[in-house]
């Protein structure tokens, strides 16, 4: 499988400190790869790098295909409806209104959303504006979706409900890479993960959970847990 | 709706306090200061309602057209402070210099310049006072905006215009409408000024031209007027504005 993603070499710097050294990362198409560590370690860093938003100090990141990014902090334009800004990247690009309208409503409805549509941010609880953020993403027809911290603060029903989202984009092969501090939050999507220590940043360990039954993955990620140390 | 109608209530009460304080001060200066009955009397019997409308509407007008060109100047001024970061220190440091002029110092340049019966001077004055505090609040919504926002946009490949219309200028526009409520205040009160000291028309001119012939009730009775209209302004126009363009705000 040609990777969508591939990271050689990377190491990134912020006066003179180094916060990620020697990453080397491969994500093949329509795979889920997980990114797991302890807080401030750089995985945003990284993420913003393969987003394009930041330049690495040194090494090589490829990307195949159009990257759409969901923040930590959703980054929603409070001043617009979540209409508005599910179709963000569509109105700079220019797109005609009913191009707007239709891909919005397809991916509205895809992550249950229309309901919720007409309201500001601020109207919206935690779980709608994360979904909303990953729309945001969809709309673009990303191949590639990177997910900061997409759980955090998701009551449990919701953190479900956007895992079953995440898995449905995964068939429809979407590229997912999610970084989280929580080893447990990745249990029900990720086919691979990969674990950052330090500092500063860099590769420590990778499970593979390909082909594994749900029972096995639980058991193979119990067993991982007390290999790793994470917060 | 609770919280409105006790605004309401506050509003009236402190109206009722003025006027007493009002009538207070009327009776320690015994009778050269006209208290609020007298002026309203003098009022009602010595100004058509023409003279009040014409008079009120030159003062609007000056407010109005000097408030709108400050505006204007303050958009283009705070877009060019987004081009780069040196321009954006030189706007900064240009405010800072704008805000140091004084009312009084618009009001002589432009009375030099364009005459004393020009109409011109009361309406550049607004524009001088209402500038600054128009531009430092522009400024200041610009640079509250979240840098990872913009980024955010730059990822989805925004050009530097749509950064203005789509983030920066939205962004902004909470902290100009609360910016304009005091701008527009200020633009009316120095509009005033202006028209006292040079200009044919207008509330400022209604109070000097009574204060000149020592008539107390007609500038009294002038300044109510002045009064009562900034405060409608306020409470009709420029809150209800406010309180809409801050609907989105958590």
């Amino acid at each position: 499988m040609n990777p969508t993603i591939s990271v050689r070499g990377l190491y990134k710097d912020y006066d003179g400190r180094r916060v990620l050294e020697n990453i080397n990362l491969t994500v093949g198409r329509g795979e889920t790869l997980g990114i797991v560590g302890p807080n401030g370690i750089g995985k945003t860093t990284l993420l913003r790098i393969i987003a394009g938003i930041e330049k690495p100090s040194r090494g090589e990141v490829k990307v195949n295909g159009r990257v759409g990014l969901v923040p930590q902090d959703d980054l929603l334009l409070p001043w617009k409806t979540l209409k508005d800004n599910i179709s963000l990247g569509l109105v700079l690009h220019g797109a005609s209104r009913e191009v707007i309208e239709e891909k919005v409503k397809s991916v509205s409805s895809l992550l249950e959303l229309g309901g919720h549509l007409h309201k500001y941010p601020k109207e919206a609880s935690g779980g709608t504006r994360r979904k909303a953020a990953v729309a945001r993403a969809l709309v673009m027809d990303s191949d590639v979706l990177l997910l900061d911290e997409p759980y955090v603060g998701l009551d449990v029903k919701t953190t479900q409900s956007l895992a079953g989202v995440l898995n449905r984009l995964r068939d429809r092969g979407v590229t997912l890479v999610i970084v989280s501090h929580q080893l447990w939050e990745l249990a029900s999507n990720a086919d691979r993960i990969v674990f950052m220590n330090g500092p500063p940043g860099r590769v420590d360990g990778e499970i593979d959970l390909r082909g594994l039954s749900q029972e096995e993955r639980i058991s193979r990620l119990l067993a991982e847990t007390r290999r790793y140390t994470v917060d | 709706m609770e919280s409105r109608l006790r605004d309401l209530f506050s509003y009236i009460v402190n109206f009722f306090l003025i006027l007493l304080a009002w009538q207070a001060l009327s009776s320690i200066s015994r009778g050269i200061l006209p208290g609020p009955v007298e002026t309203l009397q003098w009022m009602w019997s010595n100004e058509t309602l023409s003279s009040i409308g014409y008079n009120t509407l030159i003062t609007l007008r000056n407010a109005v057209l000097g408030f709108t060109l400050a505006l204007l100047l303050a958009v283009a001024t705070a877009l060019i402070s987004r081009i780069n970061t040196s321009l954006d220190s030189l706007v900064s440091s240009f405010n800072v210099y704008v805000q140091s002029i004084s009312a009084l110092i618009w009001i002589l340049v432009f009375l030099v310049i364009f005459g004393f019966k020009s109409p011109i001077p009361p309406i550049l004055v607004t524009t001088g006072v209402a500038y600054p505090i128009l531009l430092s609040s522009l400024l200041g919504g610009m640079k509250a905006v979240d840098r990872k926002i913009v980024e955010l946009a730059e990822l989805f490949g925004a050009t530097k215009r749509q950064l203005f219309t789509h983030i920066y200028i939205p962004a902004s526009v909470p902290y100009t409408i609360a910016g304009s409520r005091a701008a527009l205040g200020a633009a009316l009160r120095i509009s005033v000024v202006a028209e006292a000291f040079g200009s044919s028309g207008g509330i400022g001119y209604k109070l000097t031209y009574y204060f000149d012939l020592y008539n107390y009730k007609g500038m009294m009775a002038w300044a109510l007027l002045l009064v009562v209209l900034m405060v409608l302004l306020d409470k009709l126009v420029l809150e209800p504005v406010e309180r809409w363009s801050k609907r989105w705000l958590p």
